[in-house]
């Protein structure tokens, strides 16, 4: 019991720590530097969440997302290791965390990321965006991809 | 018994290792050390309005960061400049299931001169991984059977063929970091490692361990792998199979792992960097170096040191282009197909290790961690990712089910090198007849000069080659910009 209480404070001390490193992680190219932010790009106008209504698929999402989990956190608050965090990233403007160091692809693309436009990427990382600094292959099975997309519509940006 | 959302249990069921690890990755380590700009610091260090550095270091792997620390402790003004958004290159921390993790090059030792040096600059120690005391070692062979072969068979078995594969390397290679003293090491280049193991009288089970250990290193089939460039790393771990082993899969990085030694040694560093830059053009002139970023940004410096992963070089156009011997070592010298993966399954099979012979995808999985409540968390390496995709967990799942079967795979984390545009390639492994030509690959040319784990002299493959390479790069380019200001007056 008291090893739990112990561990579960001791994350969110050193969580909170790590949001605001990484809040002062900043780009030199001039992105905005905000502190205690992974995002500072206003909430999308189109609302993914009933994308997430399914809970088995959400589930299934979840554990495809174990895929992706090395390089991105999709909780609010979570730093990630390497990639930009997702939480909250459907309807999102893409490369639209403020500070992150974004290939040219991504961070000249236009609009945001709407479920068909993260189904094309996912399937393909290099073919939808050439140049991409992500490092990943892509997910080939159609399912896979509606899982994920299912899960990550799920999670909340703030 | 309760668990969180990772499926990490509390209670009695934790034992110190996890406690260990799971402290390292709550203190938040990994975030940070993954990003080189949290040091505010480091960006009022950044300046580049001040004018030309002096010298750029492509890549903060391993190789870059030594060298940039090197070269900056000098009073050169250095820039890092990295594509990905991290440092650390082909290492790579990560987190799964709340566990610190490594994905790339991740095992180092005290006979490993310069990753041992550094490890005690900074006062980092050994963390063991499970290796000794193995409850159960399981061999498949190529044919797709599966031996449960008893742990003490298996480690003699296995010791036994090492040392056949390996003989005569102490006449081969006296001095490991000399590779080539010994004239029959260039003869002996054209051999590759099938056409070695043709010739040693093993049993089924030896010879399927043997191939799988190669293909591992090789990131292909054995009859395109060097087999001197083996025996060279059998010889740097003191020509010993006991000691080779150990060096090779036993003991990693403690407290933080390779990130945390990376950020250590470039926070110790006067060097800027810079995340997200990548490198498109170098253009060379009698005065200096001109970098072209994806960015538009242009950085100049007097010289500029290389440390990518060879399959990385041509996606940059070298204006003058590289010497002959540097393409055809980048055309056919140094490819590999290599991935790692963690997987966590429901089920608690112990303490295991399983060679996988090609063409089984899975040439080796290690137990990390078992127990009641976690099951079991296995590494997995594969020398050929081609052979099967990582990122599909039933694909994966149906593969593991081959030897355990039953097993139920719940999360997986996999890192596939030859997808990351950034290296295409998994670690350094030469081809038959081009370990010969490993020095092309760091041979300076005019004011560009190359470093990387594959242009090191001795555990090549390694973090310790990485980091000799580095020291090295910052030796020849301080002769380099010594000599210039002499003559610049």
């Amino acid at each position: 019991m008291d090893d739990r209480l112990t561990i579960r404070s001791a994350m969110m001390a050193c969580a909170a720590v790590s949001l605001v490193a990484v809040g002062a992680c900043s780009n030199p190219k001039g992105g905005d530097e905000k502190a205690g932010g992974t995002s500072s790009v206003p909430a999308a106008s189109i609302d993914y969440s009933s994308l997430a209504r399914n809970t088995m698929q959400v589930q299934a999402g979840k554990k495809v997302f174990s895929n992706c989990a090395v390089c991105h956190s999709a909780e609010a608050g979570v730093p990630s290791p390497a990639g930009p965090a997702l939480a909250g990233v459907l309807g999102r403007k893409i490369g639209g965390v403020a500070g992150y160091p974004y290939s040219q692809a991504l961070a000249k693309a236009d609009g945001s990321w709407t479920p068909e436009k993260l189904d094309a990427f996912l399937k393909d990382p290099m073919a939808a965006y050439p140049g991409t600094a992500m490092a990943f292959g892509g997910l080939a099975k159609d399912s896979d991809r509606k899982a994920v997309v299912a899960y990550l519509a799920g999670t909340a940006s703030k | 018994m309760q668990t969180d959302e990772d499926g990490v249990g509390f209670g009695g069921g934790i034992d110190r290792r996890s406690l260990m690890r799971f402290g390292a990755a709550a203190a938040g380590t990994i975030a940070l050390a993954s990003c080189a700009k949290e040091n505010p610091d480091r960006e009022a260090r950044d300046g580049k309005d001040k004018g030309p550095y002096d010298v750029a270091v492509v890549g903060a792997g391993y190789a870059g960061i030594t060298a940039a620390r090197e070269l900056a402790a000098k009073g050169w003004r250095v820039v890092v400049l990295e594509a990905r958004p991290r440092i650390g290159g082909r290492t790579f921390t990560s987190k799964f299931l709340g566990r610190q993790i490594e994905l790339g090059g991740s095992s180092v030792h005290w006979v490993q001169p310069h990753v041992f040096a550094e490890m005690q600059r900074y006062g980092f120690g050994f963390e063991e991984v499970p290796l000794r005391d193995l409850d159960k070692a399981y061999v498949m062979t190529a044919d797709g059977k599966v031996h449960d072969v008893p742990p003490a068979r298996f480690d003699a078995g296995y010791n036994d063929a090492f040392d056949k594969f390996c003989e005569g390397a102490k006449t081969l290679f006296p001095q490991p970091f000399a590779p080539f003293s010994n004239p029959e090491v260039a003869r002996l280049d054209m051999m590759s490692a099938a056409d070695r193991m043709a010739k040693l009288d093993l049993d089924p089970i030896q010879r399927a361990s043997l191939n799988a250990e190669l293909v591992l290193y090789a990131g292909s089939p054995t009859n395109t792998f060097s087999y001197m460039s083996y025996v060279k790393m059998f010889a740097a771990a003191a020509w010993d199979p006991y000691t080779f082993t150990d060096s090779e899969k036993h003991w990693h990085i403690a407290n933080g792992g390779t990130a945390a030694l990376a950020k250590a040694i470039l926070d110790d560093s006067k060097a800027d960097v810079r995340l997200g830059t990548v490198v498109k053009q170098v253009e060379t002139t009698a005065a200096g170096v001109t970098l072209r970023t994806a960015d538009g940004q242009a950085v100049e410096a007097k010289a500029v040191l290389f440390t990518l992963p060879t399959q990385v070089y041509p996606d940059i156009e070298f204006k003058p282009a590289l010497s002959a011997e540097k393409q055809a070592f980048i055309k056919n010298g140094d490819l590999c197909d290599g991935a790692t993966m963690y997987m966590r399954i429901k089920q608690n099979i112990g303490n295991t290790f399983t060679f996988c012979d090609d063409p089984n995808p899975l040439s080796a999985i290690q137990t990390e961690e078992s127990g009641a409540q976690i099951g079991t968390i296995l590494k997995a390496t594969l020398g050929r990712q081609s052979l099967l995709d990582i990122n599909d967990q039933d694909a994966v799942n149906a593969e593991l089910r081959k030897i355990h079967p039953g097993v139920e795979i719940t999360d997986i984390a996999p890192y596939n090198w030859v997808k990351d545009p950034f290296s295409k390639m998994a670690w350094p492994a030469y081809r038959v007849g081009w370990f010969r030509k490993y020095k092309d690959m760091a041979k300076p040319e005019g004011r560009l000069f190359f470093a990387g784990s594959g242009t090191a002299d001795g555990w090549h493959a390694y973090i310790d080659g990485a980091v000799e390479s580095g020291i090295r790069a910052c030796r020849e380019m301080t002769t380099m910009l010594e000599k210039e200001k002499i003559s610049n007056g």
